[in-house]
């Protein structure tokens, strides 16, 4: 029973370096949530976890000068939620993230554990997408950057290279005239993983778009950037014909299964759907900024 | 190796424990501690009997290692009631018929708390979404919801 | 002035402060020097044998202080007959470790023992089972073309009654019929608190016993049986336990394991289930019923038929009642029922709360709807049409039956004129709005029942029977009575159940508990009653003079002339004058037999329900509910309320969410967590009104209860799938209705 070891470093060079030292055997703690339920069911048992909530990088929340953000990978979705600006400027990564998971879930989970689980229905992932949000990796090799979708490789799978730890999500500043918004469809009304999540991030200027992107989860092994949606809203004035287009480019980009809380052809349908209702608050929230 | 010595404050209490690393702090509170107010049912998370507050955030404490607990603050449900007296909250309950087989009870108790603290009057709504984490198989929930609303009514009257 | 009693008024439960504190103890939270903890490993196939156990590298953790498998358990019972157990069906029972056989997916192969859970659970998870798996089948869509008559009936289940006049004829010849199939899936327990056992080492040979179960006394009888134990040497304890709702009727796996390894050990042993665990064991058997309705012009009923296909095991035959209700629920001249079993490779089902009636229910009050819709009448007017007015199977009058009252009050409170006939006729916004009704309709029982009373010189009174509260209130209603008895406060009562050692009783279950102890506590009070009222009129200058017992009242804890209430002697100076330190009395409650023959007895209710539909994404809500309920006289409006309201939440997750999908690949249940099984959650649940309609019931019991723990279930989700379709026009006869089933479109439009 005692050859697991728990750290809980102060810097990030230290995480970093027990990490990588532990070839494989680490595994990160942030939030927990989906490492302890892995643990106890047997399906890992790592050599060393690696606590990394007392990094003050890792659990900061900070508006960069050009008036960005900059969220700590292990920052809670409930902490988040306090943040006295972050909902204002992204209600739509903020209402994804708080989707993750209970009350009780919230005050653990994290949106770098989101992405870094690699589930295909991961809530913050499509919003984060859409948001166009890069995050900053650190491993022995040192610091760099990616954009979240180019993270996950697969259903529990990611593109960090061996020892890599994902440190931050940066968001860029927000235009005039931008808004967005995450839904998504679930069988139970809460407490449910999504079947088919959207999330949309858009720019309207004197009413036409001028900028769009379209992230959708639980459609495909990844969580979708669907550019070819976020083409056909950009240069219209979001009339029906437009959002019917962008939602056929959702529908034709859904690779879904079949599974117990939807078939293929329903995650196929509700992926259209879900688009058109995303874009509709979303568009609200762009014309009132 | 060898355990883990864990210094923590446990509903105001300094306490100390020793745990293995992959121990959850729901283990070690039903386990060595004897608190076993905080039930467990399911330990993943998604019942929501096992919550606890741990610096003031409510968490599902099978989710929690109890080596996190270092220099934390913990309240569990043995830390709800003030000695005799009952908080508000388990007066209603029991007025109301909030509870039947006890096992949920707890932790719905300690998740409604920090609505509470958070949130004095929350709306029907709120109440149900903030409370949808915590899995109860016997009342069908609606004397929880009209307990934890009759409560906020009360304590906000207290309060002016 | 006699003071309001406590029977009928609304009571807080005596037994809530112990749980809203964290205090009350269940089975797996008793502590015992040098307790040892148990894991099981669960098999992995569904059928076939073990080849081999290697257990070397679990026994080689520290800590680990033996690995039970078939190859090393400590004997039992051989005969077969020692392991059934008071409630088991006809068959075999279940034997863990028994042997090399596998008989379902998730049986227990092995029990790691070890000095903490944690060791248990690592070391448990190296022992390596090899297998040679044989064919197996848990689709019961390929079962039902073997399916059989049980040719051994099930004690306490009544099979289908002998078909009344030409069913099949009259459907021929009925104008409007109703023909479909309408099934349910398997539904698991999923009870909050886990299955467990603690097993306290007294020595000596002695076991105190904690154990998740409805009836200690089953425990008990078990584990003596099956390990030659004596009465003497086992005590079983379980004060307190976290919901059952049947799954603790028979003794489960992980009592067999914690005792075995007791005794093998010669130290107290702990095995907690997992929530996964739950999931192989006890279940409701997935369901197929046919319908065939057959009705005049105007609706009124001239043909039903009924015939259900339940899985079983392939060790037992469990049986419940899904189509007798079809037979007594409306009137009709020309009714043939058939009940069958088809065997699965999975675990034996095991009632669940209302076991059989929302399943046969549901197809009823199903098709009853679909021949509303081809009559063109009103669903309410088409049952009050067809109302039965005497039990039709067996040809009997009822006790009581109120539900020409429910179905008036119900529709009054949920304001059913206001529904517009046709579907998808009622809309607000995005959503389609449905409304639905359906009855229900449970057994009531009483069991014969023994209890405890004894009043001491300190005023206080005790109360026992070996009984349980699984969440339902029998501390308090029990509580309730024993007060009454003697016009004592509540807190003078200490209500003592859960306990081997404690006067006999049945298991907790069928909405009996009531009914069966609450009349052995009064039995018991009465009889101390009589032996202190003879001390009361002893007393010196008794101002009772010789007015017999009928002519006192008992208030405020003295006993008083009915006439003339001022007059009176104290509790307490009675017994002093009687010398008697405490009085004592046992008491046996049974079923009045002559009552039994001559009469049927059923709660009813009839329930309305409100969907709306979003019908773009399929997503529905239950936003009302109204429940009126006919069950006899309500001892405790609180506990009563709540016992109705889960019930109905039970019948809206049959609806709409509870489903344990088996991949038949590995003839496995694959969503075996809370996360993948679901169960209502707070958000899901919107207003539900329970109405108790008056009902007078002197022959059900003494005390004029008819119980209920289960009516609340029966019905509810035929009013739900009634009002989806009303909101839709889709008629889904497939339990749960999801969300595909819902947008299920012609396969030209699904392509898009």
């Amino acid at each position: 029973m005692t050859d697991i070891r728990y750290l809980a470093p102060r810097t990030l060079d230290e995480a970093v370096g027990a990490f990588a030292a532990a070839r494989g055997a680490a595994r990160i703690l942030a939030g927990g949530t989906d490492l302890l339920v892995q643990m106890r069911a047997g399906a890992v048992r790592p050599g060393l976890i690696v606590d990394i909530k007392r990094i003050a990088e890792m659990t900061s929340i900070e508006e960069t000068a050009d008036g960005g953000f900059r969220i700590g990978a292990a920052v809670s979705g409930a902490v988040l939620g306090e943040h006295p600006r972050f909902g204002q400027v992204w209600p739509g990564v903020l209402e994804a993230v708080n989707l993750i998971g209970s009350t009780q879930v919230q005050g653990r989970a994290s949106p770098g554990g989101n992405l870094c689980n690699a589930s295909p229905a991961g809530d913050s992932v499509p919003a984060m997408i859409a948001a166009d949000a890069v995050v900053t990796v650190q491993g022995p090799d040192g610091r760099r950057q990616m954009p979240v979708a180019a993270v996950p490789a697969g259903p529990g799978r990611t593109n960090l290279a061996p020892g890599e730890i994902l440190v931050s999500f940066t968001l860029p500043p927000r235009p005039r005239g931008a808004g967005d918004a995450y839904l998504r469809m679930i069988p139970r009304t809460e407490m449910d993983i999504a079947v088919v999540g959207c999330g949309v991030n858009l720019t309207l200027r004197d009413g036409t778009c001028t900028a769009a992107r379209v992230g959708l989860g639980a459609v495909a092994p990844t969580v979708l950037l669907v550019g070819e949606a976020g083409k056909a809203l950009v240069g219209s004035r979001l009339d029906a014909a437009a959002i019917e287009a962008a939602a056929a480019a959702c529908r034709a980009a859904c690779r879904p299964i079949d599974d117990k809380r939807g078939t293929i052809a329903y995650r196929t349908r509700i992926a259209g759907v879900l688009l058109k209702r995303t874009v509709g608050i979303a568009a609200d929230r762009a014309g009132r900024a | 190796m060898a355990k883990l010595h864990v210094s923590t404050t446990i509903n105001g209490e300094p306490t100390e424990f020793l745990c293995e690393p992959s121990q959850s702090m729901l283990d070690v509170l039903r386990g060595p501690l004897g608190l076993t107010g905080s039930k467990e049912g399911c330990g993943s998370g998604d019942c929501g009997a096992c919550t606890i507050t741990l610096d003031g955030r409510l968490v599902c404490s099978c989710l929690v290692l109890a080596a996190e607990a270092q220099d934390r603050e913990i309240r569990t449900i043995e830390g709800m009631a003030e000695g005799d007296r009952l908080h508000p909250l388990q007066q209603k309950f029991l007025e109301m018929a909030a509870l039947q087989c006890g096992i949920c009870t707890p932790g719905v108790l300690m998740a409604a708390r920090t609505l509470l603290e958070q949130n004095p009057d929350p709306t029907e709504t709120e109440a149900r979404f903030w409370l949808a984490g915590n899995l109860c198989r016997c009342t069908g929930y609606d004397k929880i919801i009209r307990a934890v609303l009759d409560t906020a009514a009360e304590m906000r009257e207290a309060a002016r | 002035m006699l003071k309001e009693p406590h029977v009928g008024a609304p009571r807080s439960r005596v037994d809530g402060r112990a749980k809203v504190t964290g205090e009350a103890k269940y089975a797996a939270e008793f502590p015992a020097p040098g307790l040892a903890h148990g894991h099981v490993v669960s098999g992995a196939i569904a059928r076939g044998r073990i080849t081999g156990i290697d257990t070397t590298a679990a026994c080689a953790v520290p800590g680990v202080l033996e690995v039970f498998t078939h190859e090393n358990r400590p004997r039992t019972a051989w005969f077969d007959y020692k392991h059934r157990d008071e409630v088991a069906p006809p068959g075999s029972p279940f034997r863990p470790l028994y042997d090399e056989t596998i008989l379902y997916s998730g049986q227990p192969v092995a029990l790691v023992v070890a000095e903490d859970s944690g060791t248990a659970r690592h070391a448990a998870s190296l022992v390596r089972v090899e297998y040679e798996a044989g064919a197996h089948e848990t689709d019961l869509l390929r079962a039902r073309e073997d399916a059989y008559v049980p040719p051994k009936r099930r004690s306490g289940i009544s099979p289908p009654p002998k078909p009344r006049g030409d069913a099949v004829a009259a459907l021929a010849e009925a104008p409007l019929r109703v023909e479909a199939e309408y099934r349910i899936a398997t539904e698991h327990h999923n009870p909050m608190e886990m299955h467990a056992t603690t097993v306290v080492w007294e020595g000596g040979g002695k076991l105190t016993v904690h154990d998740k179960i409805q009836g200690v006394l089953n425990s008990q009888g078990y584990i003596c049986n099956v390990f030659g134990l004596s009465k003497e040497d086992v005590r079983v304890v379980s004060p307190f336990v976290g919901g059952a709702f049947g799954s603790g009727l028979r003794p489960q796996y992980q009592l067999f394991l914690a005792v075995m390894a007791a005794l093998a050990l010669k130290r107290s042993v702990r095995v907690v289930l997992t929530r996964d665990q739950m999931f192989t064991f006890s279940h409701r058997p997935e369901t197929i019923n046919q319908v065939a309705l057959g009705a005049a012009a105007d609706g009124m009923l001239r043909a039903i038929r009924h015939d259900a296909i339940g899985a079983t095991s392939r060790f037992e035959d469990h049986q419940e009642v899904v189509v007798n209700w079809s037979g007594l629920l409306y009137h009709c001249d020309n009714v043939e029922l058939g009940y069958k079993l088809a065997q699965l490779d999975i675990h034996t089902p095991a009632d669940m709360r209302a076991p059989g009636a929302p399943l046969g229910v549901f197809a009823l009050e199903s098709a009853m709807d679909e021949l509303a819709d081809k009559a063109g009448i009103d669903p309410l007017e088409l049952r009050l049409k067809n109302y039965a007015e005497t039990d039709e199977n067996e040809g009997k009058p009822y006790t009581s039956k109120e539900l020409r009252a429910a179905y008036r009050l119900g529709a009054e409170r949920f304001g059913w004129s206001r529904r517009s006939a046709a579907p998808r006729s009622m809309r607000e916004g995005r959503e389609l709005v449905g409304w639905g009704l359906a009855s229900g309709v449970w057994e009531a029982q009483m069991q014969q029942t023994s209890a405890r009373a004894v009043l001491t010189a300190d005023g206080r009174l005790e109360v026992a029977t070996a009984t349980a509260d699984i969440g339902t209130g029998t501390y308090t209603i029990l509580a309730q009575i024993a007060a009454d008895a003697f016009g004592l406060p509540m807190e003078s009562v200490t209500v003592r159940i859960g306990d081997s050692s404690l006067p006999k009783s049945p298991i907790e279950g069928g909405s009996w508990t009531a009914a069966s102890a609450g009349s052995a506590v009064q039995a018991a009070c009465h009889a101390v009653r009589e032996t202190l009222f003879r001390h009361a009129r002893g007393a010196e200058g008794s101002p009772l003079g010789n007015a017999d017992l009928d002519h006192v009242a008992f208030v405020d804890g003295r006993i008083v002339l009915a006439a003339d209430p001022d007059r009176g002697i104290g509790l307490i100076e009675a017994m002093r004058a009687g010398g008697a330190e405490r009085i004592e009395h046992e008491q046996t409650a049974s079923p009045d037999k002559a009552n039994q023959k001559r009469y049927s007895s059923y709660t009813h209710s009839a329930i309305f329900a409100e969907v709306r539909v979003d019908e773009e994404l399929g997503v529905l809500r239950v936003t009302c509910i109204v429940t009126a309920v006919a069950a006899g006289k309500i001892l405790n409006p609180k506990t009563a309320r709540s016992q109705v309201i889960g019930g109905v939440v039970w019948g809206m997750g049959m609806a709409l969410e509870e489903e344990t999908l088996a991949d038949h690949r590995l003839g496995r249940f694959m969503n075996h967590n809370l996360a993948e099984y679901h169960v209502p959650v707070n958000a899901d649940v919107h207003d539900i009104d329970v109405i108790f309609v008056e009902e007078q019931d002197s022959r059900t019991s003494p005390i004029g209860v008819k119980g209920l723990g289960e009516i609340g279930i029966v019905g509810t989700a035929a009013a739900i799938a009634n009002a989806i379709h009303h909101a839709t026009g889709k008629r889904i006869r497939d339990l749960p209705i999801t969300l595909d089933k819902l947008l299920e479109r012609p396969p030209a439009e699904r392509a898009r």
